[in-house]
């Protein structure tokens, strides 16, 4: 079966409160959400030919460190190209949420 | 205002005229004989229409102009408002410690909502048809993303260091002068 669409809702699948960068700082980390749900929701939309669409409501905000690794995490993993193809994000709570992911995905391999 | 205007103007012609007669002798040789046919009373009138529609036109756009700016500043206003309460809500930075589940949700949340307010004067702009790039708009988002990071990203959550206090000092600074540089734009535009 194809998919045409993989959901992932941050605030129901994974944490209200989204942490830190790395899990040495702290629970519900950007490197903990890359391991633990985007990767593998990813690879699942990229194996199927679909796009996973990232909802990003009903959390109380996110830092920047924490989308930095997850999103910028993923585009050094996968590439740019790649995570443009299969990814899309909405977040109704914050409109300028969505331009940031992108802005860390594109600059996923400069140095930080 | 402008009516006021234009009665003083009158008034000053009149009286401009009044000392120049008494002044200039050739002007008082001038005999003159007040005549009005019906082409020169149409022409008075067409010319007081043209007037009044000048200034109903002129009137209209000078009030919805007056009326967007003041809403404009208004959500400029906000955002300064949200731009305070998370300057209080980061005080907690400088306890030297590492944040707390609680602390660490409130400054995401006060962060979001200086983020939507910033989002709100945008909208706000785009229904009233101003250029953003006329008030160098990305200037305030810049600032916006540059506070987010000093408050959110290395070493968040915390300890923050003296340096990152600074950066989240001068953070606060920027984004309060871009308020302040926006604010004046809007009202200078």
């Amino acid at each position: 079966m194809i998919l045409q669409r993989v959901e992932l809702n941050v605030a129901k699948e994974f944490a209200r409160i989204p942490g830190p960068r790395k899990r040495a700082e702290g629970e519900f980390s950007g490197e903990e959400f890359l391991e633990t749900q985007l990767r593998p929701r990813f690879i699942e939309a990229q194996q199927s030919g679909a796009t996973l669409h990232v909802n990003l409501d009903g959390t109380v905000g996110y830092g920047t460190s924490f989308l930095e690794e997850a999103f910028g995490g993923l585009a050094r993993e996968f590439g740019v190209r790649e995570v443009e193809q299969h990814l899309e994000v909405t977040c109704t709570d914050e409109p300028y949420l969505q331009d940031q992911i992108w802005k860390y995905i594109r600059n996923a391999n400069k140095i930080r | 205002v402008r009516w006021t205007f234009c009665v003083l103007l009158l008034l000053v012609g009149v009286l401009v005229g009044f000392i120049l007669g008494l002044i200039v002798p050739g002007l008082r040789a001038v005999s003159w004989t007040p005549t009005l046919t019906l082409g020169d009373a149409l022409h008075a009138l067409a010319i007081l229409l043209v007037g009044v529609v000048i200034d109903y036109v002129y009137a209209s756009q000078t009030s919805s102009k007056q009326s967007d700016t003041k809403l404009l500043l208004d959500l400029v206003t906000d955002a300064r408002t949200a731009l305070h309460a998370l300057e209080e809500t980061s005080a907690v930075c400088k306890s030297g410690k590492k944040l707390a589940q609680e602390e660490r949700a409130d400054l995401l949340s006060a962060e979001r909502d200086l983020s939507n307010a910033v989002h709100s004067i945008e909208e706000g702009l785009g229904h009233c048809s101003v250029k953003l790039h006329k008030l160098d708009f990305e200037k305030l988002k810049d600032a916006r993303v540059k506070l987010k990071e000093s408050l959110t990203d290395n070493p968040f959550p915390g300890p923050y260091d003296p340096l990152s206090l600074r950066t989240i000092r001068d953070g606060f600074t920027l984004m309060r002068n871009e308020l302040t540089r926006m604010a004046f734009a809007i009202n200078r535009r």
